[in-house]
C-alpha cells in the first residue's frame, strides 16, 4: 500500500512541484494550503507524513501541532517542516527533539535531499 | 550598491528592492555597515533572532549593536530567551509588533529600523489587510517622531505588489539590488 503525504503550504507552486516528485516516487499525495485546510483534509485521510510550511496564514504552525497532538488519530502523524524560515543550529536540534518532527528542511531545497530525507522519516 | 551611510544621511524612509538570489548576503552586509557606527532595532519576520544572531556574529556583525523584534520564532517553536531579542506571536501580530516596537525604541534608544521584510507580510495580506497599512503608517511615523531611519526591505519579485507598491510612495529613497 502506498504511504500517504499531505503537503501543506500556501504556495502553489510548491504543493505542485513537491507534487509531482513525490508521485513520481509512488507515494499518495494530498495537498492542503493552510492549517485549517489541513484538519479539514484529515477528516477523511490519515496520512503517514505531513510536510509543513511554516510561514502561511491562518494558523500558526505551533496551533497546528498542538491540535494535532490533541487527537488521537492525528497525534503520532509524523511531520517534516519544509519551510523557508531560516533558523539557527540549536532552534533545529530543539525542533528535532519534539515529538513526531522528523526533519527541518529549508527551502530552496535539493530534490535528491528532499527524496532522501523523506524516505527516511516513514521507515 | 549606493553608498547606504550617505543615502541615510540625507533620507528617513528607505525601501530597499533585493533580488531573492542576493537576498541574504545583502541583509548581512547591510546589517553589517548600519551597525558599525549604529545602534539598529532588527525587525525579522522570516529568519529567527537566534539565526540572525549566529549568522551575523560569522560574518563579523557587531551584534551587541543590534536588537532584534523577532515575530516569527513563536510560530513554530518556544524560543529561549536571548538578550537583546524580543519574541512577539507571529508576523500576523501587527498590535503586538507595534506595541513592542514602542517599548524597544524607548529602552534600546536605536538609530535605525531595519524591517524584513515586506515580502513576508505579503503572505498574511489577505488575514490583516485592515489593519497593515495602518500598522505600517504607525511604525513610519512612531521612527519619524523619534528621529529614526526605517529601512523596509523586500524582494524585487513582489515590487508590483500592492504593499510594496504602497511603501513605495511614501519611502524618500528606492534602492534595487
Amino acid at each position: 500500500m502506498k504511504k500517504k503525504i499531505i503537503i501543506v503550504d500556501d504556495e502553489r507552486d510548491i504543493r505542485r512541484t513537491v507534487k509531482q516528485i513525490l508521485e513520481k516516487e509512488n507515494y499518495e499525495i494530498f495537498t492542503a494550503v493552510n492549517g485549517e485546510d489541513l484538519f479539514k483534509k484529515l477528516e477523511r485521510i490519515t496520512p503517514d507524513l505531513i510536510l509543513l510550511d511554516i510561514m502561511m496564514p491562518g494558523m500558526t504552525t505551533s496551533q497546528i501541532i498542538e491540535k494535532l497532538r490533541d487527537n488521537k488519530k492525528t497525534r503520532n502523524i509524523r511531520i517534516i517542516y519544509l519551510t523557508v524560515v531560516q533558523v539557527s543550529e540549536m532552534e533545529k536540534i530543539k525542533i528535532l527533539k519534539s515529538k513526531n518532527i522528523e526533519d527541518y528542511i529549508q527551502k530552496p531545497f535539493d530534490i535528491n535531499d528532499l527524496k532522501k530525507r523523506i524516505r527516511k522519516a516513514l521507515r | 550598491m549606493e553608498n547606504l551611510g550617505e543615502v541615510l544621511e540625507v533620507n528617513d524612509v528607505i525601501l530597499v528592492k533585493i533580488k531573492s538570489d542576493v537576498y541574504t548576503k545583502n541583509i548581512k552586509e547591510i546589517a553589517k555597515i548600519l551597525s558599525s557606527k549604529n545602534k539598529l532595532l532588527f525587525i525579522t519576520l522570516n529568519k529567527s533572532s537566534d539565526s540572525l544572531i549566529s549568522s551575523f556574529k560569522k560574518y563579523k556583525i557587531n551584534v551587541g549593536n543590534i536588537y532584534f523584534l523577532d515575530a516569527i520564532t513563536r510560530t513554530f517553536t518556544k524560543p529561549r530567551r536571548i538578550k537583546n531579542s524580543t519574541f512577539v506571536r507571529s508576523p500576523q501580530a501587527l498590535t503586538e509588533i507595534g506595541i513592542e516596537f514602542t517599548k524597544i525604541i524607548k529602552k534600546f534608544k536605536p538609530d535605525c529600523i531595519v524591517f524584513d521584510s515586506l515580502s513576508t507580510l505579503i503572505i498574511y495580506e489577505d488575514d490583516i489587510r485592515t489593519g497593515l497599512n495602518r500598522f505600517i503608517t504607525s511604525i513610519i511615523n512612531k521612527a519619524l517622531r523619534n528621529n529614526l531611519k526605517i529601512i523596509f526591505f523586500c524582494l524585487k519579485s513582489d515590487e508590483n505588489s500592492r504593499l510594496i507598491k504602497n511603501i513605495s510612495i511614501v519611502a524618500e529613497k528606492i534602492i534595487n539590488i
